[in-house]
C-alpha cells in the first residue's frame, strides 16, 4: 500500500502541479467528491538540520533544542503530507483548503540525529455544512517504532461530497456570539511578515500567507498567518517544553490576519511547583472578540501512545 | 577669566611698547606658594623705637635676612616700618626718607609695611597728628609702588605691643603672598589674643570650617584655600546648587550640606551638622550672596528684597543662633564677605550696597559684644574680582575696573580666600570688627 | 560612667531569625532628581548617573577617598558593555578605588535588594559599611541588533578568508538592519506591565477615582515634603535639575479626571489606568550609605533607623493564576509572621507605586478575607493599611520610577521619616518584573 519515495518532495513542485490541476479543473463543474486514494506516502531517512531547527527555534522565541520540538517535526513531515494532497485522484483542491484542526500525539522525545521514516495518507471524506473535510494523517517512525502521529483535518469549501454531513466542527461562518476568558495571560503581537518567516521556515508558501499582495490575489482582504504556526507557537511557549511526551490539539476558528495582537488565555492544569500536566488554551483577538483557536495539551503517561 | 592685557603687556615686544607710552603695566602678582620664601630677598627694618629690635629679631627667627639699613644697591624683598611710639609728625622724616632712597631697589612684588597705632581720643594732638600722618602717607606711598609691591599698615590697639600673636601673624600675613591684593589699607590688632598656630603649614588643622555660598566661585575657592590650610570644610548652599557643591565637598574632603541660608532653621541644620559629624564649629564663613543689579529708578520689591535677605539678614540671624551654641567654639572666628560697593557705593547697587554695608555694621557691632570672649568677627571687602559674575561686565568697563587699582589689575578669588583664611586662622584672634578690603586699593572706595 | 549594656543604647532586635545579630543601620541617602525619559538626562549614561548619586553620597557623609565595605548596585535597562556597572561608577567616583562593588538585578526590586543584600552583610559581621544602591536610564536603553544581524556578525568575526566573510555578508537581509527597541513587555506573556495590571485593576475593581485619588496625593505629599526641605539632604541636582521633573505640585483630580485611559483598553470593562495614575518611563539613580553601629560612632555619622527584616515572594503571572504586580501580597504576611507583627505596628508605609492600582489591589487584598483564607494560607484578612501613613512624603507616581532607582529612594526617604519621628517603624513594599515582589522592615533608632 506504501508508495516509497526516495526524498521527501518538493513543495513548490506540487504547488505548481495543483494550481495546474486547479486551473484545468475551473472550467468543468465540480464533479462530487466520494473516493480518496488509500496509497499512502513514505520517505524514509529523512534527518532535521541543525540550522533549520535553529532557524524554526528562534522563529519561535525559543532557545536551541536538544530535542526536535512538535511544531518542527510536522513541517518535516509536511511535504510528504501535501504529496497526498497533490496526487491527481486526490478529490479536493489543494490550494484553498481550510485547515480546521489538528491532533497531534508526541509520543516520546526525538533527538536530532535519528533518521525518520515519514508516512502520510488521508481518510475520513466528510461532507461538512460549508463543503467537504478531510483527515490528513502523518505517522514518523524511527526504526519501526511510531514516535510522532499526526491528524490534520481540512475543509474544501464549496465542495460537495456524498454522505452524512459532519456536526463535529462548527462552519466557519457561525456568527454565534463566543464565550472567551475574562482575561488573558499573554499576547502575542505578530507583525506583518510573520507568515513569511514561517513561510521559510516550513516551506509552506501558501500565497495567502505572504504579503497583501499575495493575499487579496487569493482572494483575501490581508496575508492571513499559518495555522500550524499559531499551533507550533503554542506548543512552544505553553506546552511541556521538555522531553514529555504530550498530545495536543488545536481547533482553529477565525483566521488571524497579519498584522495583528492576539489575546491568550493559557488555563494551566499545574500549579507553580507541580510537574506540566497539560493546559487549555484560547486565542482570541481582543478588538472583534473572535476566537481564532483554541488548544488543548496534556501529558501522556507511558502507556498513552495507545489509541 | 583671563586678563588679555596683563598677559600682553608682560610679553617682551609689548612690554617696552607700554612702558614708553605710559600705559599701566600691571604684572602678575606674587602670590602664596608652599615652597616658596615668605618675602623674595632681604627685609629692611627701619625704625627707632625699642619695638624694632624686638621686630628684627622677629623676623631673624623666620629666617629671614634682615637688614636695619640700606646697602647700596641692593636689592630687598620688604621693609617694615616700626613707628609704635611716635609723638611727633617730625619724627616720620628720618624713617620714610631713608625708605624712599631705597624704593628703587625694592623686588617686584616687595612688600611695605607699617606698625603704629591708631588715633584715639586720649592722646595728644601732636600724636594723633603723627599717627595720621602714617595712614596718609602709606597709602600714597602704596600708590607710587610698581611691580607688584604692596604697602600696608597695622595698627596696635591699646595695650598690644609689636610682640602680640595677632600682630607678628598679621605681618606675617602681609609680607606674604597671601596678601597680593590687599594693598594701601591697615589691619587694627586690638587684643593680644591669639596664638602662633601648631602647623605653619597648615595654620586652621584642627579648626571645623562652614563656607556658605560654597558652591562656586569666591565661595568654592574659599573651601580650597581653607582645606589648604587644615580645616574641615562643611561646604554649603542652596539644594539647587547641589551638584556642584558636592564636587567641591569631594575635592575638599569635606561633607556638603544643602542648605538655604535664607532658611528659617538654617543655623539650626549647620550647627546640628556640625556638632554631630565634627563636634562642633570654629569658622564660620559668611560667603552667600546675590547680586539683583537695578538703578533703583527701576527697583522693584523682589531683586530688593531677596538681596537683603541673602546677603545680610541671613547673617544676622545665623550669627545670632552661631553666637548663643555652645557648638560653635570658644575661639570659634566669623568672617563675612562683605564688598567695596558696601563701603564706596557702586551705580545700579542700591540694594547690593545697603546689604554689604549692612554687613559691615553688622561686623562692627557684633565685634563691639564679642570683645574679650575669644570669639571674633570680620569682614572682607573684595574688590574687582575676576570671577563669572565680572566676566559678565561690558567690556570696556571691565577693562577700566580692572585698571583702577595701584595693582592695576583685577583680583583673584585666591586672593579673596586668603584674606578670609587669614582671618579665620589663631593668628588673627587679636582682629576683630575689621573690615579687610582685597581691592587692590582700588580709587573706588580708597 | 555608665553601668548599662550596650545593647540597652541600640534598637531592639527584632524576633526574627536575626536575634543575636548586630544591628545594620542606615546612615543617610542620596539621589539625583529623577527625570523623564528622553527628557535632561537624555545624553546621561547609567555610570554618569549612577557616579553621581555615588558623588553625591560621599560628599554629604565626607566619605572622599574612603574604602567602604561593599558597594551593590544594579540598572534593569542595561548595556552589555555595563557588565561591571556598579564598581566602574565606584572607580568613577570620589570613593577610594579599592572599594569593591557588585552589580545586582532584581527588576524594580533591586535597589531594595541590594540594601537588603549589604545589611545582611553588616549584621553578620563581614563589613562595616556599605552603599546599595540602583540606577536606570529609559532614555539611553541599549539598543539591540536584529537576531539575524547579530548572527551575521558573529560568523564575521569568525570568519578567516574574505570568501568566508562574503558568505557570512549574504545571509544579511535588509529586515535585518532594523534595531529592537527595548521593551517593557514580560518575555513569557508578551504584555507589558502596565497591562498585566490593567487585568489585576479589573479583578480588583479598583476604580479611576480611587487610582486618581492616589496619583493626587503622591504629588501633593511629596511637593509639601519638597517644601519643607524634605529632600534637602536626599538629593543633589544633576545636569541643572534640582527637582523631580514628573512632580506636578499643581494637579488636580479635575486634570488627572481628563486623561485618557491607556492600559486596559482591550479588556471587557472600562479601563481606567492614565498616563496619570501610572509612572512613565524615568531616568534616575539613588543610593543609600548603610553601616554597623560601630562604623556610625567612629565616623561621627548619624544612624536613622534600622535595617530589621525582608521578605521576597514571586507569583505565578505566566499562566494567569496571579496578577504580574501581586508578590508583595505574597511577601507581606510571611515577613509579618517572622516578625510577630501586624500593619498596627506601623508608623509609616512605603508602597511602590508602580501603578496607582497596584497600591490599590495590593491594599484591597490585604482586606479581602476570601483572598486572604485561599490565597495567602492564613485566617482572616492581613489587615487594613491606615491610608495617612501611606507614602507620607509621595513615592513614584510624583518622582517617577527609575526601576532599579526606587527601592534606594524608599529606603533613604523612610528612613529620615523614621528618624524625624524619633520612634516606631516602617514596613517597604516593591513590586518587580516577573511577578515578584520584596517588602522590608525598618524602624527608629531610640534617641
Amino acid at each position: 500500500m506504501d508508495r516509497r519515495f526516495d526524498a521527501p518532495p518538493k513543495l513548490p513542485t506540487l504547488y505548481a502541479a495543483a494550481l495546474a490541476r486547479q486551473a484545468r479543473n475551473a472550467l468543468r463543474r465540480p464533479a462530487p467528491a466520494d473516493l480518496l486514494p488509500t496509497e499512502r506516502h513514505r520517505v524514509d531517512n529523512i534527518t532535521a538540520t541543525q540550522e533549520k531547527l535553529d532557524a524554526f527555534q528562534r522563529l519561535m522565541g525559543r532557545p536551541q533544542a536538544e530535542f526536535l520540538p512538535s511544531g518542527y517535526l510536522h513541517t518535516l513531515a509536511f511535504p510528504v503530507a501535501v504529496s497526498v494532497l497533490a496526487r491527481p485522484d486526490f478529490p479536493l483542491p489543494l490550494l484553498g483548503m481550510i485547515h480546521l484542526s489538528n491532533e497531534i500525539h508526541h509520543l516520546r522525545p526525538i533527538s536530532l540525529s535519528e533518521r525518520l521514516s515519514v508516512t502520510a495518507w488521508v481518510e475520513n471524506l466528510l461532507p461538512h455544512r460549508s463543503g467537504t473535510q478531510v483527515d490528513v494523517l502523518v505517522d514518523i517512525e524511527t526504526d519501526s517504532e511510531s514516535v510522532w502521529r499526526g491528524r490534520s483535518t481540512y475543509l474544501a469549501k464549496g465542495v460537495k461530497a456524498n454522505g452524512p454531513v459532519g456536526t463535529a466542527l462548527p462552519s466557519a461562518g457561525d456568527r454565534q456570539p463566543e464565550q472567551l476568558p475574562e482575561y488573558h495571560t499573554r499576547q502575542w503581537a505578530l507583525a506583518s511578515d510573520i507568515g513569511r518567516r514561517y513561510a521559510s521556515v516550513s516551506g509552506d508558501y501558501n500565497p495567502i500567507h505572504l504579503s497583501g499582495i499575495s493575499a487579496r490575489a487569493s482572494g483575501m482582504k490581508r496575508p492571513i498567518a499559518h495555522g500550524m504556526y499559531l499551533a507550533s507557537r503554542m506548543a512552544a511557549e505553553m506546552g511541556p517544553g521538555d522531553a514529555t511526551p504530550f498530545r495536543w490539539t488545536v481547533e482553529f476558528r477565525a483566521p488571524v490576519t497579519l498584522p495583528s495582537r492576539v489575546f491568550l488565555s493559557a488555563g494551566m492544569d499545574r500549579s507553580v511547583t507541580a510537574q506540566w500536566q497539560g493546559a487549555e488554551v484560547t486565542a482570541w483577538d481582543p478588538r472583534r472578540r473572535r476566537k481564532h483557536f483554541s488548544g488543548r495539551m496534556e501529558r501522556l503517561g507511558d502507556s498513552a501512545g495507545e489509541e | 577669566m583671563t586678563d588679555t592685557y596683563l598677559n600682553l603687556v608682560n610679553a617682551q615686544p609689548l612690554s617696552r611698547i607700554a612702558k614708553a607710552a605710559g600705559l599701566p603695566r600691571p604684572v602678575p602678582l606674587r602670590r602664596y606658594a608652599p615652597d616658596a620664601p615668605l618675602v623674595p630677598g632681604p627685609v629692611l627694618v627701619l625704625g627707632r623705637s625699642r619695638s624694632t629690635q624686638d621686630m628684627a629679631a622677629t623676623l631673624l627667627e623666620w629666617n629671614l635676612d634682615v637688614r636695619r639699613h640700606l646697602r647700596p644697591k641692593e636689592k630687598f624683598g620688604a621693609a617694615v616700618v616700626v613707628l609704635d611710639d611716635l609723638a611727633h609728625p617730625g619724627e616720620l622724616s628720618e624713617v620714610f626718607l631713608e625708605l624712599g632712597h631705597g624704593l628703587r631697589n625694592l623686588l617686584p612684588g616687595g612688600r611695605i609695611v607699617t606698625i603704629s597705632r591708631p588715633v584715639t581720643s586720649e592722646i595728644s594732638p601732636q600724636t594723633a597728628a603723627a599717627r595720621q600722618a602714617v595712614d596718609g602717607t602709606l597709602r600714597s606711598l602704596a600708590k607710587e609702588l610698581r611691580g607688584g609691591a604692596t604697602a600696608n599698615g597695622i595698627l596696635l590697639g591699646e595695650g598690644v605691643n609689636t610682640g602680640a600673636p595677632s600682630v607678628r601673624g598679621t605681618l606675617e600675613f602681609l609680607l606674604s603672598g597671601k596678601s597680593a591684593y590687599v594693598d594701601g589699607q591697615f589691619i587694627a590688632v586690638g587684643s593680644d589674643h591669639g596664638a602662633p598656630p601648631r602647623s605653619a603649614e597648615l595654620p586652621l588643622a584642627g579648626r571645623t570650617a562652614v563656607v556658605t555660598g560654597a558652591a562656586r566661585g569666591i565661595g568654592a575657592e574659599i573651601v580650597r584655600v581653607l582645606r589648604r590650610d587644615g580645616a574641615h570644610i562643611i561646604a554649603v548652599d542652596v539644594p539647587a546648587a547641589g551638584e556642584q557643591l558636592a564636587q567641591v565637598a569631594n575635592h575638599a574632603g569635606g561633607t556638603a550640606l544643602q542648605v538655604d541660608v535664607t532658611a528659617p532653621d538654617a543655623a539650626e541644620r549647620i550647627l546640628r551638622h556640625a556638632a554631630t559629624r565634627y563636634g562642633g564649629l570654629d569658622i564660620m564663613v559668611h560667603n552667600a550672596g546675590i547680586t539683583r543689579d537695578r538703578l533703583l529708578a527701576n527697583m522693584d520689591q523682589a531683586r530688593w528684597s531677596s538681596v537683603l535677605a541673602v546677603n545680610v539678614e541671613s547673617q544676622l540671624r545665623i550669627n545670632e543662633k552661631l553666637l548663643s551654641s555652645d557648638h560653635f567654639n570658644s575661639n570659634g572666628s566669623i568672617v563675612c564677605l562683605a564688598s567695596t560697593s558696601g563701603i564706596a557705593g557702586n551705580r545700579g547697587q542700591t540694594n547690593y550696597a545697603a546689604s554689604k554695608a549692612g554687613v559691615i555694621g553688622m561686623v562692627r557691632a557684633t565685634a563691639d559684644a564679642l570683645v574679650g570672649s575669644g570669639r571674633t568677627i570680620n569682614a572682607v571687602a573684595p574688590g574687582f574680582i575676576e570671577t563669572d559674575m565680572t566676566a559678565r561686565i561690558p567690556f570696556a568697563t571691565r577693562e577700566v575696573a580692572r585698571r583702577l587699582s595701584s595693582l592695576q589689575q583685577g583680583g583673584l578669588p585666591l586672593d579673596v580666600a586668603e584674606a578670609v583664611s587669614f582671618l579665620a586662622s589663631t593668628n588673627a584672634a587679636g582682629i576683630n570688627g575689621q573690615v579687610l578690603r582685597v581691592c587692590g586699593q582700588n580709587l573706588v572706595g580708597a | 560612667m555608665s553601668t548599662l549594656p550596650d545593647q540597652q543604647n541600640a534598637a531592639p532586635q527584632s524576633s526574627s531569625g536575626q536575634r543575636g545579630a548586630r544591628s545594620a543601620v542606615v546612615i543617610g541617602g542620596n539621589r539625583i532628581p529623577f527625570a523623564r525619559s528622553g527628557g535632561p538626562y537624555a545624553q546621561a549614561s547609567n555610570q554618569e548617573m549612577l557616579t553621581a548619586a555615588l558623588d553625591g553620597l560621599v560628599a554629604r557623609f565626607g566619605l572622599q577617598g574612603e574604602r567602604v565595605g561593599e558597594v551593590a548596585a544594579g540598572a534593569v535597562l542595561k548595556h552589555s558593555r555595563d557588565f561591571n556597572l556598579t564598581r566602574e561608577a565606584v572607580l568613577g567616583s570620589a570613593l577610594a578605588a579599592d572599594t569593591p562593588a557588585y552589580d545586582v538585578q532584581q527588576a524594580c526590586a533591586t535597589g531594595l535588594e541590594t540594601v537588603i543584600g549589604l545589611s545582611n552583610k553588616i549584621k553578620l559581621g563581614q563589613i562595616e559599611s556599605g552603599i546599595a544602591g540602583g540606577v536606570d536610564s529609559a532614555s539611553d536603553a541599549p539598543v539591540a541588533v536584529s537576531e539575524g544581524l547579530r548572527r551575521v556578525l558573529l560568523e564575521l568575526a569568525r570568519a578567516r578568508s574574505t570568501p568566508q566573510k562574503l558568505a557570512a555578508l549574504r545571509k544579511l537581509r535588509p529586515v535585518d538592519l532594523k534595531p529592537n527597541a527595548p521593551t517593557t513587555a514580560e518575555p513569557r506573556t508578551g504584555l507589558s506591565m502596565g497591562e498585566h495590571q490593567a487585568i489585576t485593576t479589573s479583578r480588583w475593581n479598583i476604580s479611576r477615582r480611587a487610582q486618581d485619588e492616589l496619583a493626587l496625593a503622591s504629588h501633593a505629599n511629596m511637593a509639601a515634603a519638597y517644601d519643607r526641605g524634605f529632600f534637602d539632604d536626599l538629593v543633589t541636582p544633576f545636569r541643572g535639575v534640582s527637582r523631580d521633573g514628573n512632580l506636578r505640585a499643581d494637579t488636580s483630580l479635575e486634570k488627572l479626571g481628563s486623561l485618557k485611559p491607556v492600559f486596559g483598553r482591550n479588556l471587557t470593562g472600562e479601563a481606567t489606568m492614565t498616563a496619570g495614575n501610572s509612572t512613565p518611563l524615568t531616568d534616575g539613580a539613588a543610593a543609600v550609605l548603610l553601616g554597623s553601629e560601630d562604623y556610625a560612632r567612629k565616623h561621627n555619622l548619624p544612624m536613622l533607623a534600622n535595617v530589621v527584616d525582608a521578605e521576597a515572594a514571586a507569583v505565578d503571572f505566566v499562566h494567569g493564576k496571579e496578577g504580574l504586580l501581586m508578590a508583595p501580597v505574597y511577601a507581606m504576611p510571611r515577613l509579618l509572621q517572622r516578625n510577630d507583627m501586624t500593619f498596627e505596628d506601623f508608623d509609616f508605609f512605603e508602597i511602590h507605586e508602580a501603578f496607582a492600582s497596584t497600591v490599590l489591589s495590593s491594599l484591597a487584598a490585604w482586606e479581602d478575607e476570601d483572598f486572604c483564607r485561599t490565597q495567602l494560607g492564613l485566617s482572616g484578612a492581613l489587615g487594613t493599611v491606615d491610608r495617612t501613613k501611606l507614602n507620607v512624603n509621595g513615592s513614584s507616581l510624583a518622582a517617577g520610577h527609575p526601576f532599579a532607582a526606587t527601592g534606594a529612594r524608599i529606603v533613604a526617604s523612610l528612613a529620615k521619616s523614621l528618624a524625624e519621628k524619633g520612634s516606631g517603624r516602617g514596613l517597604i513594599s516593591v513590586c518587580a518584573a516577573g511577578g515578584q515582589g520584596v517588602v522590608a522592615i525598618l524602624e527608629a533608632r531610640r534617641p
